[in-house]
C-alpha cells in the first residue's frame, strides 16, 4: 500500500527518524514500528443546550522491539518482547531517544517466551476494504452539528419523550505499520460514536433509555430510526412490570442478542466465542472447545451455529485491510453448524500450535436462520419472555456464565405483548445454543452482524 | 514535562483567562512498567504514557477544550491560539463561581504519594523474578492448575493543573498485584483471583503462601460450584460486595452532572431517607493509599472526604466545576477525565459504606437461610430507575448460621436500591476497600477507583 500524503502532510512525528533509530538501536532481533495519528472533534449536549466542544489530536509511535536470548531456563533460545510509546517531542531528542530504545531492549531481554516470528509482506497485497467515511473529510464540527439537529428534530417528533443528553464524537484515524521483515503498510479510516439518552414522561413518572452506538459512517446512524426504537422503549420503561421467576423459553432480540457475542462495543475486546475460539486460549489450556466436536458439548437440537470473524464487511468497525501485525484480513469461519471449526491466532499463538495465522478476530458475524422473529415469538404454548436490553451483559469469558440485569423485555401471551424490566436473566453462551431457533431478519451493531433475535429454548429468569 | 513547555502553557492560561470567565490547562502523562507471567508466557511493557495537555475554556455558556499530545512548545502554542481565535465570549450561560482569589495570590504545591518501596527503586529483574516466584509458589499448590497468572503494575500519573491562581502538580503512583488461578476437571474450567492494589509502592508485591493457598482451594471448590435457585435471600455481603453495592446505588446516582439532565433520581431525595438509619456512605479521593485517592482532581481541586449518606438520609451529591454551578451548587473535588482526549466529569474514587459494630462472624451466625456473598465481579448503575445490577464471583450457602460449604456460581444481585439499602439489618465492624478496578461512565471513560467498607446483611433478589 502506498504511504499516505495526509499523514506526511500534518505528521509532527519524524517516522524516519524513529525507524532509523531503531534499525541502529543494538540487540534488536526484529521490530514493528506503528505510527497512528488520530484527530477527533466531540459535541456534547444537555438537553437542547451545547455543554461542551472539544477538539482532539492524538498522535503517537508504538515501537515494539524483540530480542532473542538463550533461554534463562533450559535449553535453546528465547524470545523477549517489548513495546514503547514515543510523541513526537520524544523522538526530537537524539540522545533520549535512544536512551529509551536501549532500556527497551534491556527490558525485552529479560523475558522469556518461546520463539516466533513477525509476518513477512502477503504475496497477493492487502484487500481493498471500505473504513472511510467521505462526510467526515471536512470540517468535522459542522459535520457532528448536523447530526445533532437531526436528532433533536427526531426527539421533538415522539410523543412524551425528551432529550436528556447526547454525546456525538467523530473520528479521522490515519495509520502506518513497518516491521524488520519488509511489511509496510498504511490504513484510514474514520469512526463516529453516538451516546444519548431519551427521557419518557407520563402521569408523573418517568423513564430513561440509554444507547451507544459505534459506526465507521455518519450515514450508518440513522438517527430517526434510532430515536424512534429508542423513544418507543422509553415510553415501555414506563410501564414495565418486574417479570416472575420462571425457567423456559426466553427470545434475546437486537442489542440484548449482540451483546451475548460481542458484549463490549467500543472496548475492544470480544466475548466467551471470540475468546475460546483463539489459539491464545487453547495455548493457555483455557479453552473448552476441540475441533470437530460440537460448541454446546452435544448436538444441538435446534439450529445450528455458525459464527465467523469478518474484517472485510463494508464499513464494520472492525474491518480492515491489515491486523496489528500486518496479517492480511480474510474471512474466518470459527463455528461452522454447531463444530468448532478452527482456530483464529495471530503469528505467535499460530506459531506455538503450528496452524496457519488467521489475523485477529474483527468483525463477528453469526449466520442467521430460517424462522421469521414473529414465528419465534408465537411458538409457544404458553408465555414467552422477550429481553431487547440488558443493563450490562457481561458474561464471563472463562466459563461462559452470564447473570445480567434486564433493562427493558416483554412478556407475550394470549392477552398481548407486556412490557417488563428488572430482575435478571441467567444462563451460558454456550449450553445455551444446545436448543436455540435463529431468526431470519439480521441485526447489526457495527461489529456484529447476524439474527435480530434467536428464541433459546430455556434459560431462567429471577424475578419477582 | 519540561520548564519551557510549563511556561508557555502558564502563559497561554494567562492570555485565555483575560478573554474568558474561566481558562485552565492540564499537562498529564503516565510512566511505570506491566508485568505478566503465567508460567508459559512472559511480558513485560511500558505502561500507556497517554501523556498530552488539555486546555479548558468556558465561554459563559459552553466549555471549550483543545487537546493535543504534541508538547512541542512553539508547536502547542499555536495550535492553541488558533484554537481561541474562535471562540467568542458570552454570557446567556450560568455563572460559573471560579474559586479564583481575589487577590491575585498564587498557590503553588507539590503532592507525591507515600510509600514503603518506591517502585522505581526495584530494577526490572528483581521485579521479574519475583513475579516468577509468585506464579510458581502458586502453579505448584495443585496438579488441577491449568494456569496461575500473575499480574504485577505499577503506574505513576504526573499531572500539572495551571488555572484559578494554582499550580498544582502531583504524581499519583498505583501499584497492583493480582493473581489469578484456573484450575480444571477434565471437563471444566474454573478461576479464582486475588488482588493487591492502591496508591502505594511495591511493598502491595507481599503476599503469603496462606493467601495464594485460599485462592487455589476457591478456585478448585468452584468446580463443583452450582447454581442458585433463583429468589429473595437473606444475604451477608462481604466488603468488596458492599462496596460495588454502595458504587452502583449512591455513587453513580449522585453525581450532579447527571441533575441537569434530568436522570437521577436521587435529586428528589436530596436531605431525605433513602437508606437504613444504620447506613453512612462516602466517597474520599483523600484515602491514603486508596486506589481511586489523588490530591488534587483534575480541574485543580484539593481532594477532601464527600459525605453521601448520613444515617441514611442522602445529604450531598459529588460534582465536577460545569455540575457545581447546579443546585445544591457544592463543588467536591470528583472532576476527573479518563485522560487528555476525554471530557471530566463527576466521578468517584475510593467509595464506601462506614462500619458499624457487628462481627461478621455474627451476622453469618444470625442468618438461619441464605448466602454469603464473595468477591464482586462487576456491577451497573441505572441512576434514574434505580435498578441495581451487581455480580459476584460466588455465594457460599449458610443454614442455620453456618456455612455448609456448597458454593453458587455466579450469582447476580439485582433490586430497587432503597428496597436494598433499607433491608440493611446489620453493618459489620470491618473495613477494607478492594482496588485495583476501573469505573466507566455508561460503558467509557475508564477510571481507577476503589469501593468497599464493611460486610452487610441484607436481602436481596439473587439469580
Amino acid at each position: 500500500m502506498v504511504a499516505n500524503e495526509r499523514i506526511a502532510n500534518q505528521s509532527a512525528l519524524a517516522a524516519d527518524t524513529l525507524g532509523a533509530a531503531v534499525a541502529a538501536t543494538p540487540g534488536v532481533s526484529d521490530w514493528q514500528i506503528d505510527t497512528i495519528h488520530d484527530e477527533e472533534a466531540q459535541l456534547y449536549l444537555i438537553g437542547d443546550r451545547t455543554e461542551a466542544r472539544r477538539d482532539v489530536t492524538n498522535e503517537r509511535a508504538r515501537v515494539t522491539l524483540y530480542n532473542d536470548h538463550p533461554a534463562q531456563a533450559g535449553e535453546g533460545q528465547a524470545r523477549g518482547a517489548t513495546t514503547l510509546t514515543f510523541l513526537a517531542s520524544d523522538i526530537a531528542h537524539p540522545d533520549l531517544l535512544a536512551a529509551r530504545l536501549n532500556d527497551g531492549v534491556t527490558i525485552a531481554s529479560l523475558t522469556d517466551n518461546p520463539p516466533y516470528t513477525l509476518p513477512q509482506p502477503a504475496a497477493g497485497g492487502y484487500p481493498r476494504v471500505e473504513t472511510q467515511d467521505p462526510a467526515l473529510q471536512g470540517e468535522m464540527d459542522a459535520a457532528l452539528a448536523t447530526v445533532m439537529a437531526r436528532l433533536q428534530a427526531a426527539v421533538a417528533g415522539e410523543r412524551n419523550v425528551r432529550l436528556s443528553s447526547a454525546e456525538l464524537y467523530a473520528t479521522r484515524t490515519s495509520a502506518t505499520l513497518r516491521n524488520s521483515r519488509g511489511i509496510s503498510a498504511a490504513s484510514q479510516g474514520t469512526r463516529v460514536m453516538l451516546d444519548f439518552v431519551l427521557i419518557a414522561s407520563a402521569g408523573g413518572r418517568e423513564a430513561e433509555f440509554h444507547g451507544e452506538f459505534y459506526r465507521r459512517r455518519l450515514a450508518d446512524l440513522v438517527i430517526e430510526d434510532i430515536v424512534r426504537a429508542y423513544a418507543t422503549f422509553a415510553r415501555h420503561s414506563l410501564s414495565a412490570q418486574t417479570p416472575p421467576t420462571v425457567r423456559g423459553p426466553v427470545l434475546l432480540s437486537g442489542e440484548a442478542l449482540s451483546n451475548l457475542f460481542n458484549p463490549s462495543v467500543g472496548l475492544g475486546f470480544g466475548g466467551p466465542y471470540t475468546f475460546h475460539t483463539s489459539a491464545e486460549a487453547a495455548y493457555q489450556q483455557l479453552s473448552r472447545l476441540t475441533p470437530g466436536e460440537f460448541v454446546t458439548g452435544a448436538e444441538p437440537r435446534g439450529d445450528r451455529l455458525t459464527v465467523s470473524s469478518d474484517p472485510l464487511r463494508p464499513f464494520g468497525v472492525e474491518t480492515h485491510a491489515f491486523d496489528g501485525e500486518g496479517l492480511p484480513a480474510a474471512r474466518v469461519t470459527v463455528v461452522e453448524n454447531g463444530v468448532f471449526a478452527r482456530r483464529w491466532a495471530d503469528t505467535r499463538y499460530a506459531t506455538y500450535l503450528d496452524i496457519p495465522p488467521t489475523g485477529a478476530f474483527a468483525n463477528i458475524t453469526v449466520r442467521p436462520g430460517a424462522t421469521p422473529i414473529a414465528d419465534l415469538r408465537s411458538a409457544s404454548g404458553g408465555p414467552l419472555y422477550e429481553i431487547a436490553s440488558f443493563s450490562w451483559m457481561n458474561p464471563d469469558n472463562v466459563s461462559g456464565d452470564f447473570v445480567a440485569e434486564i433493562k427493558l423485555g416483554y412478556r407475550h401471551d394470549a392477552s398481548g405483548t407486556h412490557p417488563i424490566k428488572g430482575g435478571s436473566l441467567a444462563g451460558n453462551v454456550f449450553s445455551a445454543f444446545a436448543d436455540a431457533r435463529l431468526s431470519s431478519e439480521t441485526y447489526s451493531d457495527g461489529v456484529y452482524y447476524g439474527p435480530a433475535a434467536v428464541r433459546f429454548a430455556e434459560l431462567t429468569i429471577a424475578g419477582a | 514535562m519540561t520548564d519551557t513547555l510549563q511556561r508557555v502553557i502558564g502563559e497561554l492560561v494567562g492570555d485565555l483567562e483575560q478573554r474568558f470567565p474561566y481558562a485552565a490547562a492540564l499537562l498529564s502523562g503516565a510512566s511505570g512498567i506491566q508485568i505478566s507471567d503465567n508460567g508459559s508466557e512472559q511480558s513485560a511493557g511500558e505502561v500507556n504514557p497517554s501523556r498530552g495537555v488539555v486546555f479548558t475554556v468556558y465561554d459563559g455558556a459552553v466549555f471549550d477544550e483543545y487537546a493535543s499530545s504534541d508538547l512541542d512548545p512553539d508547536r502547542l502554542a499555536r495550535g492553541v491560539r488558533q484554537w481561541a481565535s474562535g471562540l467568542t465570549r458570552r454570557t446567556d450561560g450560568p455563572p460559573l463561581a471560579t474559586g479564583a482569589p481575589a487577590d491575585g495570590s498564587r498557590d503553588e504545591r507539590s503532592f507525591q504519594v507515600a510509600m514503603e518501596i518506591d517502585p522505581t527503586s526495584v530494577p526490572l529483574k528483581d521485579k521479574l523474578a519475583l513475579i516468577r516466584d509468585i506464579q510458581q509458589r502458586t502453579k505448584a499448590m495443585d496438579s488441577r492448575i491449568v494456569q496461575a497468572q500473575v499480574r504485577y503494575g505499577d503506574t505513576t500519573r504526573e499531572s500539572v493543573y495551571t488555572g484559578r491562581g494554582r499550580r498544582l502538580t502531583q504524581q499519583v503512583t498505583r501499584t497492583l498485584l493480582a493473581v489469578l488461578v484456573a484450575v480444571s476437571d477434565g471437563s471444566q474450567v474454573r478461576y479464582q483471583f486475588t488482588v493487591n492494589a492502591g496508591t502505594k509502592g511495591f511493598e502491595v508485591t507481599r503476599i503469603s503462601d496462606e493467601e495464594l493457598r485460599k485462592t487455589v482451594d476457591v478456585a478448585l471448590r468452584l468446580l463443583e460450584a452450582q447454581k442458585i435457585e433463583p429468589g429473595d435471600y437473606d444475604v451477608v455481603a462481604d466488603s468488596g460486595v458492599s462496596g460495588v453495592i454502595a458504587h452502583e446505588s449512591f455513587g453513580h446516582g449522585v453525581e450532579l452532572d447527571l441533575f441537569p439532565k434530568g436522570r437521577a433520581l436521587s435529586a428528589q431525595y436530596l436531605n431525605k431517607q433513602v437508606a437504613a438509619p444504620t447506613i453512612s456512605m462516602f466517597d474520599d479521593p483523600s484515602v491514603p493509599g486508596g486506589y481511586g485517592s489523588y490530591f488534587f482532581d483534575d480541574e485543580g481541586e484539593i481532594a477532601r472526604p464527600v459525605q453521601i449518606l448520613r444515617d441514611g438520609v442522602f445529604v450531598l451529591p459529588i460534582s465536577d466545576f460545569a455540575s457545581a454551578t447546579y443546585a445544591p451548587g457544592e463543588h467536591t473535588a470528583n472532576g476527573r477525565r479518563q485522560d487528555f482526549t476525554r471530557k471530566t466529569y463527576a466521578r468517584m474514587t475510593n467509595t464506601f459504606f462506614a462500619p458499624g459494630d457487628v462481627a461478621p462472624a455474627d451476622m453469618i451466625a444470625g442468618v438461619e437461610r441464605g448466602v454469603y456473598l464473595r468477591w464482586p465481579e462487576s456491577g451497573m448503575e441505572d441512576p434514574m430507575g434505580w435498578g441495581i445490577q451487581v455480580t459476584a464471583h460466588y455465594g457460599e450457602e449458610i443454614v442455620n448460621g453456618q456455612l455448609t460449604g456448597k458454593l453458587f456460581a455466579p450469582v447476580g444481585i439485582t433490586g430497587y436500591v432503597p428496597d436494598v439499602l433499607k433491608s440493611i439489618t446489620a453493618v459489620g465492624s470491618d473495613f477494607e476497600l478492594l482496588g485495583g478496578a476501573t469505573c466507566g461512565k455508561g460503558h467509557k471513560e475508564f477510571v481507577p477507583v476503589s469501593s468497599g467498607g464493611p460486610h452487610l446483611r441484607m436481602k436481596a433478589r439473587l439469580g
